[in-house]
């Protein structure tokens, strides 16, 4: 009785196969691809759509996305080598410009790591007009120009947007200073719509 | 002749040693279900050996604790020539999430590629098991060319 099932268990095995196949390649002549679409693998960036926040950065679980300044670019740089492929850059990112491909091909020869061991990308810092010194990236502000102009009230939109506009053009520290001295303050606003 | 005979040999049945120095066993783990049927690496004719004095290929997995640097070194030197060594994980090639930011880790000697030389790297924490037999794949195309 005993080896009749085994014998049973047997044959269901002999037609049920364990091994899976390797998920991209060609056979027979064809090429197929089943990787699983959740998978995650190497994270990659639209630089297009980034608009240089930083939050990826401040959020990395293993500090593996870092950046730094040279001139008026920002360079940024994930080091594969130390990314875990938590997902938490792609949560985190507000223009969803970095995500996590399915890409699980990430061996390399030590010769040619530059090949594969990093994802680069750069973005355009501003100046500030009255010290000089690099503050934020193009993008991001005009970025942030863009969320006002839809969110704040109809009303005193436009005179914001125009006061943003010599805003944005200062760094956070003068922009005391000038908020101080040209009076462009946003309790104004509020003063406007009487909820001051 | 023999030589060649040794050769093929060796590229059609790569021994595996796979060697642990302090990571936290994900990667282990993962290597391990690469041996199993469902990933069955073992039909390129690896066989996982318990001497490096059978070895071919090297697998080495976490960021090497100081304890372990004379027992790395001993196992590398007791591997016959020619060898490969694999490090496996963010761990042996960069100490990974062991090292915070790129500050010192008191118990920790640095990544293995700092100790010995690493002839091929498989990024991940833990890599797939996928990633893995590329790794492999690429392991024993190198040993066709020494
Ligand atoms: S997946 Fe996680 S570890 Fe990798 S870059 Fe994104 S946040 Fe960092
Ligand atoms: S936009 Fe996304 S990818 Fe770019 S810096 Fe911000 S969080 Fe990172
Ligand atoms: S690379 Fe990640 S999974 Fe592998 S041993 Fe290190 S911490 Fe663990």
């Amino acid at each position: 009785m005993k080896n009749i099932k085994t014998l049973i268990e047997a044959l269901k095995n002999f037609y049920n196969q364990e091994t899976i196949s390797y998920p991209i390649g060609e056979w027979p002549g064809k090429k197929y691809s089943n990787i699983p679409e959740t998978l995650r693998g190497k994270p990659k960036v639209d630089e297009e759509k980034c608009i240089g926040c930083e939050a990826c950065y401040n959020a990395c679980s293993a500090f593996t996305i870092k950046f730094f300044e040279e001139g008026n670019e920002r360079k940024y740089n994930i080091d594969i080598n130390k990314c875990v492929f938590c997902g938490r850059c792609e949560d985190v990112c507000p223009e969803d410009a970095i995500k996590l491909s399915n890409e699980f091909e990430l061996t390399y020869f030590p010769e040619r790591k530059e090949e594969k061991r990093y994802v680069k990308w750069i973005k355009l810092l501003k100046d500030c007009k009255n010290c000089g010194e690099k503050f934020a990236a193009i993008d991001q502000i005009n970025k942030i120009h863009e969320r006002i102009s839809l969110n704040i009230n109809p009303k005193v939109s436009e005179e914001a947007s125009k006061d943003y506009e010599i805003y944005s053009n200062y760094c956070p520290k003068c922009r005391k200073i000038l908020s101080y001295k040209i009076g462009i303050n946003p309790t104004k606003y509020y003063l406007r719509l009487g909820r001051g | 002749m023999f030589l060649s005979l040794k050769k093929k040999a060796r590229v059609h049945s790569p021994w595996i040693y796979h060697f642990h120095t302090g990571g936290c066993n994900g990667c282990d783990i993962e290597t391990f279900a690469t041996l199993i049927p469902r990933f069955d690496i073992e039909r390129f004719g690896v066989k996982l050996v318990s001497s490096p004095r059978h070895a071919d290929i090297i697998i080495v997995n976490g960021p090497v604790t100081k304890q372990f640097v004379p027992m790395l070194l001993r196992v590398y030197n007791q591997v016959p020539n020619p060898k490969i060594v694999i490090a496996i994980g963010s761990c042996a090639l960069t100490c990974g999430v062991f090292n915070r930011n790129g500050e010192e880790n008191y118990a920790l000697a640095g990544p293995a590629e700092k100790l010995i030389p690493v002839d091929v790297c498989i990024p991940g924490c833990p890599p797939k098991p996928e990633a893995i037999i590329q790794g492999i794949m690429y392991a024993i195309q190198k040993l066709s060319s020494l």
